[in-house]
């Protein structure tokens, strides 16, 4: 604190405790007495399973003034994201977009929700599903569409599926270079979705056409998800105490 | 013919024309950067154009091996599958072959290789290389020759050049689109004046739409290699463009069309690029040094490319010493400066200034105006008086 006086700039307090309630509550209770400009909360995407991540979450959280930025570090995927937004996180740092790239990787989920149903979900091709595409699949070997129809990255308005498969084939750089253009410009359209859910105040049912729809079949979502489907709001979390099946 | 070649000025030998072509109205001198594989690495189409390139070149070789040239077909051209709306040129394949394969042997048909797919005997024909570049589509297209290296002596150049006239005339039967891609014929023969005057003869008499210098670049010394560019381009049509294969340098460029040349092609800016070396009017800089750490100053201050107005040599030094991609800015300043020299060159000639342009040019190359004697020779067949920035006399030279 004494050294930011001498460059400037916000401090965020870090607040760690790893998968222990007890300490994650108290870590955050002392960060929360200092004059931090906002919480950096990090320990979390480190094995922690998706269920046992809300009660930690919330130990943390709800220990925080309302009025200071929530950063958390190491959580990218999409459902992650929804949970973490849904407990109150305001900020995501995530190497998420970087692997993706790295691997050949294309998001293709549909940033709006509310647009999803049953005739608009494009069938699975083997071996994606309909978060993402992997373009070194030969399946794209002779595709002429864009990564997302209708997206208006300068990926996808320039090119098409076959020549960045090409790319990642001969293993030209710009294959990278067009992927990760196109990787953050979609993930950072979902974030723009969420922020028009909240302020619209239909996130909840955002969050649950998501999961349901796009990342998880609709049974598995009741199991990893059980805050989901008890009618969850940030209100009824505070409640929930319990270990899941 | 698929093109239009129109000559807008000229200093003795050096010509600046416009060279219209089914892509893309092009001004000459120019250079052509090298997208071997459907791309110039790392940088995007939008970039290129941003940059001025005019037109770009494809490796037949590879292009069919990855993604073939039939899937290109079936994409309607390269233009198409990689969005490339300006001009291409496309080389027949023969050189990789003969560089690149350790088992690959030129005959009468063709050249013999090993596939490197799956180790089968293949064979390049000549028909077979007119027509996977006619699918492939591009503006200028390359007549296979049988190329041998300057550095080799004896009976197999004279081989090599005959052999080259007889596929010349295969490549024109097999050509199957002459009102849509210009075939280019490729002038051989080794350093021996002799051949090279009839390998030139013999091309010019299928009057082609324009005809290249192949051969050099692979070793020669400098001497020699000037000889045969001059020699080649004071005997080839005078309304016809001539590219110079292979070359290159800076330096190498200017001399070239200062003797009549008009279009170049090399990996070297962006391969150099790729080992953190930028190209600069004192010749080149070496971001990778330990003094770029902590040197402020853009790669040229008289650059006006994106790189050199927003990045530091620093920034450059802490990317290019860590990752392939910290190359892409210095591969973007590169082709800026191959572009602006070729804008340069066109420019000065129209303007009458092209004298002084490669005075400056030398100057801010050799300040201690050291410039190396087989430039000076060749300036002087050139006509063009660069006493003001040479301070060595040339008979004091060994």
């Amino acid at each position: 604190m004494d050294a930011r006086r001498k460059t400037g700039g916000a401090v965020f307090g870090a607040i760690v405790g790893g998968s222990s309630l007890e300490e994650r509550q108290r870590c955050a209770q002392e960060v929360a007495r200092r004059n931090v400009s906002g919480y950096w909360i990090g320990g979390f995407g480190l094995g922690e399973s998706m269920n046992e991540r809300p009660a930690l979450l919330n130990a943390v959280i709800e220990t925080l003034p309302e009025e200071k930025p929530r950063l958390i570090c190491g959580l990218g995927l999409p459902e992650e994201i929804l949970q973490c937004v849904a407990a109150g996180v305001d900020l995501f740092e995530s190497t998420y977009i970087y692997h993706l790239t790295l691997g050949g990787f294309a998001l293709t989920f549909p940033l709006d929700s509310m647009e999803i149903n049953a005739s608009n979900l494009a069938s699975s091709d083997v071996g994606s599903d309909l978060r993402k595409i992997n373009l070194r699949a030969t399946v794209f070997r002779k595709d002429t569409t864009p990564i997302v129809e209708g997206c208006v990255c300068y990926t996808c308005q320039n090119h098409t599926r076959a020549y960045i498969n090409h790319l990642l084939n001969v293993h030209e750089m710009l294959a990278q270079i067009l992927l990760e253009i196109h990787n953050t410009h979609h993930f950072l359209g979902f974030f723009r979705s969420i922020r028009e859910a909240i302020k619209a105040g239909r996130f909840e049912e955002f969050r649950k056409k998501f999961v349901q729809n796009v990342f998880l079949q609709v049974n598995h979502t009741m199991e990893v998800f059980p805050e989901m489907t008890m009618g969850s709001s940030k209100n009824n979390m505070k409640t929930w105490q319990g270990t899941c099946p | 013919m698929a093109l239009r070649f129109e000559i807008l000025g000229r200093f003795n030998r050096a010509r600046a024309a416009q060279l219209t072509l089914p892509h893309f109205v092009c001004q000459t001198p120019l250079f052509m950067p090298v997208g071997t594989q459907g791309t110039i690495k790392g940088l995007t189409t939008n970039q290129l154009e941003e940059i001025g390139c005019q037109i770009i070149l494809g490796n037949t070789y590879h292009l069919e091996l990855r993604p073939t040239s039939e899937l290109i077909d079936e994409f309607g051209g390269l233009h198409k599958f990689m969005n490339w709306p300006r001009a291409m040129l496309t080389d027949s394949g023969g050189f990789q072959m003969v560089s690149l394969l350790h088992l690959a042997d030129i005959t009468e048909k063709g050249v013999t290789f090993q596939s490197p797919v799956d180790g089968k005997p293949m064979l390049l024909t000549p028909e077979e290389s007119i027509e996977i570049q006619n699918r492939i589509g591009a503006d200028i297209i390359m007549a296979l020759d049988d190329v041998v290296r300057t550095t080799i002596t004896g009976p197999r150049i004279e081989e090599a050049m005959y052999r080259t006239l007889r596929w010349i005339d295969r490549c024109i039967a097999a050509h199957k689109r002459p009102h849509e891609q210009n075939l280019f014929g490729i002038v051989q023969g080794g350093l021996d004046p002799v051949l090279r005057d009839i390998c030139v003869r013999g091309l010019v008499d299928r009057n082609l739409p324009g005809y290249a210098i192949g051969g050099l670049a692979g070793g020669e010394d400098k001497d020699s290699f000037w000889r045969v560019v001059a020699q080649c381009t004071a005997a080839l049509p005078e309304d016809k463009p001539r590219y110079v294969m292979g070359v290159g340098y800076p330096l190498d460029i200017v001399v070239c069309s200062a003797l009549g040349a008009d279009m170049y092609d090399c990996v070297y800016p962006t391969r150099t690029a790729r080992f953190g070396t930028a190209l600069v009017p004192e010749g080149v800089l070496k971001l990778k040094h330990r003094a770029m750490a902590d040197d402020t100053r853009p790669i040229d201050p008289t650059c006006a490319c994106m790189v050199c107005k927003n990045y530091t040599r620093a920034y450059i030094h802490s990317l290019v010493t860590k990752d392939a991609m910290g190359s892409q800015l210095l591969s973007y300043h590169n082709l800026y400066y191959m572009m602006q020299l070729s804008r340069n060159l066109h420019s000065s000639i129209v303007q009458g200034r092209f004298p002084e342009f490669v005075c400056n040019f030398l100057q801010k190359m050799f300040p201690k105006g050291d410039v190396p004697e087989w430039v000076c020779n060749a300036m002087e067949v050139a006509g063009i008086d660069i006493s003001s920035c040479c301070s060595l006399v040339p008979s004091a030279q060994d």
